[in-house]
């Protein structure tokens, strides 16, 4: 019976293909199981594919975690959010005196008068009277041991863990904006090369009281116009150049944006009162170096020559 | 006739200790320096600072071989800024200690004058700096900034 042969012949070819189908099929699966598995987990995860097989990874007959199970799947830890420079330190829980053990401070008669009568009672005075950003790193109006340094060169005798700067009254009477910013921008790079561990500080000017200081003085040069456009470039500055930035202006700053009466006599100069107010801003304003450089410290700018000094004088120092 | 003698010894002594220990005369005192603020030296009201700053942020004494404790006492009014004038007396363990601190305190004030001159910084305040007066007095140094300088060196005299 040719046509019931033929109909088995057909059967079992049938039969036979499925079989291979399924062959193929189940190949097929395996092959992409042992791919999903193997092949591109160690693509999303190389380092688990390397444990075990490291310098120190361990001997031979350890399990090996990469094919014998699979890697725990640990969340990925959030990362802190990167530091915003174009911001001024945030207010914190405030820190002890001794928190200032290693800090410098570079300034002029201001930081002279923090340093003698807001109570720190540690940290180095670097200040000196009349310096400006112009100045510093010219005038040696520093005597150390006998010696005679400029501000920057005495920051480089030892090694701090801060550094506040806190300069700009004396450039005031100067219509050079944009050499202040560059003088300024050349100071913090000198500042991080001599002290590549610290942190940083710049600190915004304290308003002045223009009538105080007509008053004692009879000059009208200074002003607290001038003194916000100041700030605003040193805030530029610290973000530019990734330092940090308090805004002290806001501890003291009226309604007017202007040092109340009473707190300086001249205008400028702050009273005892005034250096401790400045010195409790200091205290809850601080911020950590791992939190500024999570990645290790910041590269090192070799400080362009300094130009000529092409500011123009519109009055003498201040403070 | 020796109850006489005896009479006359005492009042001998009793003025010459006078003599010796009356107001202008002896070591400087800490209260010497609110004496010549009361006598209206000073042309403001001065910040009081204490020993410790005075010691080492201020007069930077260890810089001439001092420790803290050779500085046994003072007191010190010093201007917040508005002006360079100032008043202390600091009192040393020793005379030697003195004369160091002397040497502090007139380079204290030759450092405030160049910084004030090569700034062009208060220079109103530069002639008070040049009149400055600094003098020792067995283990006491007295320093004076003042306004009115006459006044201060009377208040320390102690003439009205």
């Amino acid at each position: 019976m040719p046509g019931n042969y033929q109909g088995k012949r057909v059967a079992r070819s049938h039969k036979i293909a499925m079989i291979v189908i399924a062959a193929v099929v189940a190949a097929a699966a395996a092959a992409a199981i042992f791919f999903l598995k193997y092949y591109d987990g160690a693509e999303k995860n190389p380092g688990a594919a390397h444990v075990g097989s490291g310098s120190g990874g361990g001997s031979a007959s350890e399990p090996d975690v990469s094919t014998s199970q699979d890697p725990p799947e640990v969340p990925a830890e959030p990362k802190a959010p990167l530091y915003d420079f174009s911001q001024p330190v945030p207010e914190g829980e405030p820190v002890e005196n001794s928190y200032f053990d290693d800090a410098a401070f570079v300034g002029d008669s201001r930081t002279d008068g923090f340093m003698l009568y807001s109570g720190i009672g540690t940290g180095e005075n670097l200040a000196a009277n009349g310096v400006s950003i112009f100045k510093l790193a010219e005038r040696k109006s520093l005597t150390i041991d006998g010696e005679k340094y400029t501000p920057l060169e005495a920051l480089a005798l030892k090694q701090y863990g801060k550094v506040y700067i806190a300069l700009g009254v004396n450039e005031l009477g100067y219509n050079n904006d944009k050499g202040y910013y560059e003088k300024f921008c050349a100071a913090i790079d000198e500042v991080r090369r001599v002290q590549p561990n610290a942190v940083i500080y710049i600190q915004g000017l304290i308003p002045v009281n223009e009538a105080q200081y007509l008053a004692a003085t009879g000059h009208d040069y200074l002003t607290n116009d001038h003194l916000r456009i100041y700030n605003q470039l040193m805030q530029q500055v610290a973000e530019e150049k990734k330092v940090a930035y308090v805004n002290v202006y806001e501890a003291f700053a009226d309604e007017n944006g202007s040092l109340p009466e009473g707190y300086s006599r001249d205008g400028v100069h702050l009273y005892k009162e005034s250096c401790q107010q400045w010195l409790e801003y200091l205290r809850t304003h601080t911020v950590e170096f791992d939190t500024l450089y999570p990645d290790g410290p910041p590269p090192v700018e070799v400080p362009q020559p300094a130009g000529p000094d092409t500011s123009t004088v519109d009055g003498s120092g201040q403070g | 006739m020796k109850k006489l003698l005896t009479i006359a010894l005492a009042l001998a002594l009793s003025l010459g200790m006078t003599a010796c220990g009356g107001k202008g005369s002896g070591d400087y005192k800490p209260a010497d320096v609110q004496a010549m603020a009361e006598a209206g030296a000073f042309s403001e009201t001065l910040e009081e600072l204490d020993a410790d700053t005075a010691f080492s942020a201020l007069y930077r004494l260890e810089s001439y071989g001092l420790d803290r404790e050779d500085l046994k006492d003072c007191a010190v009014l010093r201007s917040a800024g508005a002006t360079c004038e100032e008043g202390a007396v600091l009192v040393l363990d020793s005379e030697a200690h003195a004369k160091d601190a002397q040497k502090a305190l007139e380079d204290y004030v030759q450092g405030q004058i160049d910084a004030n001159e090569d700034y062009g910084y208060r220079l109103a305040e530069v002639p008070k700096l040049k009149d400055a007066y600094i003098d020792v007095k067995g283990s006491t140094v007295l320093m004076v900034v003042a306004n009115d300088l006459e006044a201060a060196k009377k208040a320390v005299d102690g003439e009205p």
